[in-house]
């Protein structure tokens, strides 16, 4: 196997799929990347057995073949490089591998490419076209209610509702939950509802292109083309909690505030809060709202004024501070609606002006008060 | 309190906000725990209204977090906390649990099982105080007939209590082991109302078998009541009172050449080599062998060679000699038997 390639291109490839390389496995071999040349065109796969990746790339083939190799030397090696054209040479019969530049030769050892797992085959069933950037502001706005609870395994991923014109997405960790719905995004014949593990959203988000991308499903996997690179990931075969049942529909208190203001606010006070529970206590009045902490252990404590938009009855409401932050975070509009309903339901939050065909939910559980 | 007395207060489902469930009998624990949480959260909501954490995995604060969580779904939330003794063992820990204890969330349930619950320290002593306590220990023999019969009426049967004595018999006190037997039987006699002896023969009898490996074990255990168990159970499924002789006489004849000094000196492997067994056993027969004297082994093998003349020379009951065999293994005399041979 032998291929001339500049590092600068093969570096771009390689930090495409790096990614699904698992830093330690149980089998190594899914410590390497696959290396397979057919004439001009190199096709690089990575997978940790859940998720793969492969990306081709152009470059002058010399000699077709396939061959594994460790993907952390290689990626070292090549980011070490200058942008210089660099001659991949592979002896397949000894599984040994040497780079040439003009200057150096760098010799590691690979694995034989019938070690490394087939790539699963993909029988698209549908296929919906999806822009770039509805992509990943759609994952960056929610990744981070992902649930980690290994015994939750419907939770650990992303829901993905496909209807004919809305795509719509959920999340939740059991106390917090982000749900987008996406419209005129064209019709689409697909009509189904998936859970893709929250690593395979993650690397979606970094690898979506500019422009047309593309998600295919079939009845256990799920693939994402951007230009070329694929990602391909088995879905969650759980059934997802019926999330719907657990978005209130009659919280009548309305708050409307700056989100920059609020998020100051919450972030200067949370300083002061329990480390334990991160409380912070929201005081409503009319057109004020107060955020305090107080820390028992350390007797510290603090409170802000934020001016604001409400006229319902006084209340007093309690939240983890870190949930509020990652919420407010990762709403990008000037002011944010909280709507509410006693101190112990939960808190809908949503952009005050939502994005035209975006519809942007997010809830958060209030905590007890004086814990 | 008794499980007994949990189970009239899970019928009212009248439970405390913190709940400890204690003791050696896991298989009521985890019945309790499940009783609390069907009676509680609803399947629906399960996602969202029930965490279920263990101690040695996760922070107190994150528990407490949860538990001070007011429920997402539904009216109440449970927090279970598998090995709740490895979650507190720092200071800070034990106070903030002390803290929750003093001023618990009214919907939650905080759900604590610990199998090493030391009720002299803190965070027990508190639990002791402001928690309902569970203590989940092992029926005695007495109390397990009836134990089986309750579980059959609440699986919606009757069962005979020969049916139930006989199922005790086979498969011992361990109500895990019970519990899958009577599945069994369950699919066994299909529509019938009633689980009669015979039921109980023909599926427990027919799939729950022991082998000589088992008997050696309880028996360097010194353990009669088990070994006798067992012993009753190998003979009813057909096996041979000669073959188990000849397994016994090469187990004590193992413990035999272990007793030697020089033997026991030498390294692992070898001492599994001279003996002939794997190495992976050896720990476990050494065990065996230092609660066995010289003077213990030889009326073993005196005990063995009187039953095994007894078996091939005299019309006495097979079982009768094989009890006394075991007997006479375990208390080291052999007079029982060589008193009927004269050996």
């Amino acid at each position: 196997m032998k291929f001339i390639v500049t590092s600068s291109e093969l570096q771009k490839a390689l930090t495409k799929i790096s990614g699904v390389v698992p830093s330690k496995s149980t089998l190594p071999i899914l410590e390497n990347i696959l290396f397979d040349l057919t004439k001009n065109t190199l096709k690089l796969s990575a997978t940790d057995l859940e998720v793969s990746m492969s990306a081709t790339i152009e470059v002058k083939g010399a000699e077709d073949g396939k061959i594994a190799v460790p993907a952390k030397r290689l990626m070292e090696t090549i980011r070490a490089l200058p942008d210089i054209q660099l001659v991949f040479h592979a002896d397949l019969s000894a599984n040994r591998i040497k780079m040439i530049t003009e200057t150096g030769e760098y010799v590691l050892m690979g694995e034989a490419s019938d070690e490394f797992p087939t790539i699963p085959q993909f029988k698209a069933e549908e296929k919906l076209s999806l822009s770039g950037d509805l992509l990943r502001r759609m994952i960056n706005r929610m990744i981070f209610a992902v649930s980690t609870d290994e015994l939750r395994p419907a939770m650990t991923g992303m829901l993905l509702q496909v209807r004919e014109t809305e795509l719509r997405a959920v999340v939740t960790d059991g106390h917090r939950l982000v749900r987008i719905n996406y419209t005129g995004i064209g019709k689409m014949k697909l009509k189904k509802d998936i859970i893709v593990p929250a690593k395979a959203m993650s690397l979606v988000s970094r690898s979506a292109e500019e422009g047309e991308n593309t998600m295919a499903v079939d009845t256990t996997h799920v693939q994402f083309t951007f230009g070329n690179t694929t990602l391909t990931s088995r879905v969650i075969e759980e059934a997802y909690p019926n999330y719907e049942a657990v978005i209130p529909l009659d919280n009548d208190k309305k708050l409307t505030v700056s989100r920059d203001l609020l998020l100051a606010a919450v972030r200067r006070v949370a300083l002061y809060s329990s480390s334990t529970t991160h409380q912070i206590r929201c005081t409503l009045k009319k057109n004020e709202l107060r955020v305090s902490a107080e820390d028992m252990d350390f007797g510290g404590e603090a409170k802000e004024k934020v001016v604001c938009d409400y006229s319902a009855e006084d209340m007093e409401i309690g939240f983890n501070s870190t949930y509020l932050i990652d919420i407010l975070s990762h709403i990008d509009s000037d002011e944010v609606e909280f709507r509410l309903s006693s101190a112990v339901r939960a808190a809908i939050v949503t952009p005050a002006k939502q994005k035209p065909n975006e519809d942007l939910l997010m809830l958060v559980m209030p905590m007890r008060l004086n814990v | 309190m008794t499980y007994g007395e949990f189970q009239q207060i899970a019928q009212k489902k009248a439970f405390a906000p913190v709940s400890l469930f204690y003791g050696e009998e896991d298989f009521l624990i985890e019945e309790g725990v499940r009783t609390i949480v069907e009676s509680v959260v609803d399947v629906s909501a399960r996602g969202f209204d029930l965490d279920v954490v263990d101690g040695s995995k996760v922070e107190a604060r994150d528990v407490i977090a949860h538990a001070s969580s007011f429920p997402m779904m539904g009216a109440k939330r449970v927090v279970v906390v598998k090995e709740f003794e490895k979650l507190v063992g720092s200071e800070t820990a034990k106070e903030l649990f002390a803290s929750y204890l003093s001023n618990p969330l009214s919907s939650t349930h905080l759900v604590l099982v610990s199998s090493e619950p030391d009720f002299r320290r803190k965070p027990f002593t508190d639990l002791k105080k402001k928690a309902e306590l569970i203590e989940c220990k092992p029926l005695y023999d007495n109390q397990v007939p009836s134990w089986i019969a309750q579980r059959v009426r609440l699986m919606g049967k009757e069962a005979h209590p020969e049916a139930c004595r006989l199922l005790q018999a086979y498969v011992g006190n361990s109500l895990r082991s019970i519990q899958n037997e009577l599945e069994k039987i369950f699919i066994f006699i299909g529509d019938k109302k009633e689980i009669m002896p015979e039921d109980v023969t023909s599926v427990v009898g027919a799939t729950k078998g022991f082998t000589v490996f088992e008997l050696q074990n309880v028996v360097g255990r010194k353990d009669p009541k088990e070994s006798l168990r067992i012993l009753e159970r190998m003979i009813v499924a057909g096996q041979s009172p000669q073959m188990i002789i000849v397994m016994l006489t090469r187990f004590f004849t193992q413990l035999w050449k272990l007793s030697d000094p020089k033997l026991r000196r030498s390294p692992e492997a070898e001492i599994a080599r001279e003996i002939g067994i794997s190495p992976y056993f050896l720990k476990q027969h050494l065990a065996f062998s230092s609660g066995f004297s010289v003077e213990h082994l030889e009326n073993a093998f005196k005990a063995l060679l009187a039953a095994d003349t007894l078996l091939k020379s005299t019309s006495l009951d097979p079982h009768l000699v094989m009890d006394l065999l075991v007997v006479s293994l375990i208390s080291g005399t052999a007079e029982p038997l060589t008193n009927r041979t004269g050996i």
